[in-house]
Order: C-alpha cells, then structure tokens, then sequence
C-alpha cells in the first residue's frame, strides 16, 4: 500500500456509501498507523523494504479494509441509504424556506409599519420591492438551494439520478410559481402574496424558465462529477512495475 | 499460534477497546499496540478490523474522537463517553457471567 493509495482509500470508501467524515478520518488514522508501523519496523533494524513489507502485511489488502467498513450500517451515510430524498429535499426545503422568508418579510414590515394603513409608497417603491422579492423567491432562493444539494450530492459521490431529478423538480415548480408585493388602495394594508399557476399557453415559457434555473447548477456537477471519476480510476490503477 | 475463530470473538473487540479507553484516551496505533502487548499477542485484531470498530462505536456515541497535530502528523484520539462506561459495565457483567459459565463447563468435563 503505497501513500497514492491512502488518498484513493477515503475516496473509495465515499463511493461504497461510507459518511463522508468516517471515510476522511480513516484515510488520516491508515496513514498514520501505517508511518507508525513502518518507524516501529525500521528501528527494530529491518530495511526499508522489509519495513514496509511488514507494514502493508498488517494494514492487510485495500479492498478488505473497505469491505469492513462498508459493512458497518452505522458507517454508512444518510445519501447512501435513503437516495431518494435528494429527490424530493430540494422542493420541501423550497417550499419551508419560502414559508419562513415570507414569515419573516411579513414580521419585520409589521415591526417597522405598525400602521400600515397610514403608510404611503410610491408606485416606483413597489415595483422595486416587487422585482427585489421575483428575484429572491424565484432566482436566488431555487438556485442556491439547487447548488447546495448539487454540492452536497458532489460531495457524497452519490449516483446523480435522484439529485437531477430533485433539482428538475424545484427549478420546474418555481417557474411556476409568481410573487407579489403591493399596497392595496384606500384604508387595505400592504400585502405579501405567492401563488402557483399552470397554464399550457405558457409552457414553452415556463419550460424555459425551469430549465435556465436548472442548467448552470446541473451542467458543473455533471462535469465535476465526471472529473473527479476519470481521476479516480486513473489514480486507482497500479503503479506500473519497476522490473 | 493458536487458531483464531472468529465466532467466539464476537463482541471482543468492543468490550477490550472500551476497557482502554477508560483508563485513558489514545490513538488507533496505540490501542493496537496495547491490546497487543496487554493480552501477550492473543488479542491481535488487525488494524482492518479496529478502524471500522473505533468508528462504529464513536457512530454509536459510546466514544467521541478528537483530532490532534503532533509532530506534523495528525492523531485522532478517542475518549470514552458516559453512555461508553455503562456500555463497558454491562459488557463486563456479561462477560464475567459467560465466561463463569463456560468455565464450569469446561471444568466438568475435564473431570469426566
């Protein structure tokens, strides 16, 4: 076991379904353990290849060693055991994002208007907030939660087919989705509204409009992705022989 | 060397790691090393096997790790936790009441 392969050890384990946090620290205690071992041997006298003979002996073969901790339930990570909730996560963290967002909106315009009857804005105020909450609700919000299970799906070596799914299925509902802010006439106080609409007429738009949220957080984790396993498999083949 | 059969240590590995580490906190190394040395060689589990285990019962919160940066090396420690001693107490118990057992029936039939 050479060190090349104490780096390749934690990304094997990641792939096997192993937490990402178990499969780092055993790449850091093997590594370890196996400088300890091969100190131990050469100050009992042995050269540097025995040393490491005797090291790699008892560290024992790279697939056992992963087969033991792939084995352990309580190693496995949450993505390697219920896969499917990338698919729905990302909407259920929307939709409760969303709901707090407004909440919050909703309290702090009463903390700074606690008469909002007496309140006055101009038309050109409103179509500011109007465009300031499109572009949190619809843009910022879907995109960065898109990106952050993207990242997270990335980072668990997770096959991408339910985080795709569950990122299509956000960027598809948010587009259609509509939010509005507005100040209704006369004695009406200020509102906060979202709603969901389908219409075929729209579709292509709103097609659209799903897929220009969804293709620059999927288009770079599909790439990382396959990066990271061409260099994975280039990493994992066998040193080539001295001899 | 005495054949290992892997049934009877089932439930070995725990019991002695926790038995360590309640003196103590160490590293993986050094839980190999004592085992090792404190059983006088009966007791090599193998570095495959501690690492799955050591992580299974932290994963279990029977023992919490820490990492450490010594000598430019980084060391994960590993401390018994509350839930960790009663676990042991009753590991202990139980493998006091088992091996009582198996005692009486070896001895009976050595007798025989």
């Amino acid at each position: 076991m050479n060190e090349r392969r104490f780096r390749n050890l934690g990304e094997a384990l990641i792939r096997r379904g192993v937490a990402v946090r178990y499969a780092r620290r055993a790449e850091i205690e093997i590594e370890a353990h196996h400088r300890d071992l091969l100190g131990q041997a050469l100050a009992r006298g042995d050269s540097a290849v025995e040393a490491r003979c005797v090291a790699d002996a008892a560290i024992g073969a790279e697939d056992t060693l992963i087969d033991r901790f792939v084995s352990r339930k309580e190693l496995q990570s949450w993505s390697n055991r219920f896969p499917a909730a990338y698919g729905f996560a990302p909407i259920v963290c929307f939709a409760a994002s969303g709901i707090a967002l407004m909440a919050g909106a909703g309290a702090v315009t009463h903390a700074i208007w606690p008469h909002p009857h007496d309140v006055q804005f101009s038309l050109g105020l409103v179509a500011d907030i109007n465009v300031a909450l499109t572009a949190l609700f619809l843009w910022i919000l879907p995109i960065s939660l898109a990106m952050a299970f993207a990242l997270l799906a990335y980072r668990q070596r997770i096959s991408l087919r339910w985080p795709i799914a569950g990122i299509l299925l956000l960027c598809s509902v948010v587009a259609l989705v509509n939010v509005g802010f507005g100040v209704k006439g006369g004695p009406k106080p200020l509102f906060l509204e979202a709603g969901i609409g389908f219409g075929t007429k729209m579709l292509p738009q709103e097609l659209a409009s799903a897929l220009s949220r969804a293709v620059p957080v999927l288009i770079p984790l599909v790439w990382m992705k396959y990066r990271r396993s061409v260099q994975f498999l280039s990493e994992s083949k066998p040193p080539p022989s001295l001899s | 060397m005495s054949e290992r059969i892997p049934t009877l240590m089932s439930g070995v590995p725990e019991l002695v790691v926790l038995r360590l580490l309640a003196q103590q906190e160490m590293y993986g190394y050094e839980i190999a090393r004592a085992l090792k040395l404190g059983s006088r060689g009966a007791l090599d589990l193998g570095e495959g096997v501690l690492y799955p285990a050591l992580h299974a019962l932290e994963a279990r919160g029977l023992m919490r790790a820490r990492s450490q940066r010594t000598d430019g090396r980084t060391r994960i420690y590993y401390a018994l936790t509350a839930r960790g001693r009663r676990r042991l107490e009753r590991l202990i118990e139980n493998w006091r009441h088992v091996s009582a057992g198996v005692e009486l029936i070896l001895g009976a039939t050595n007798h025989e």
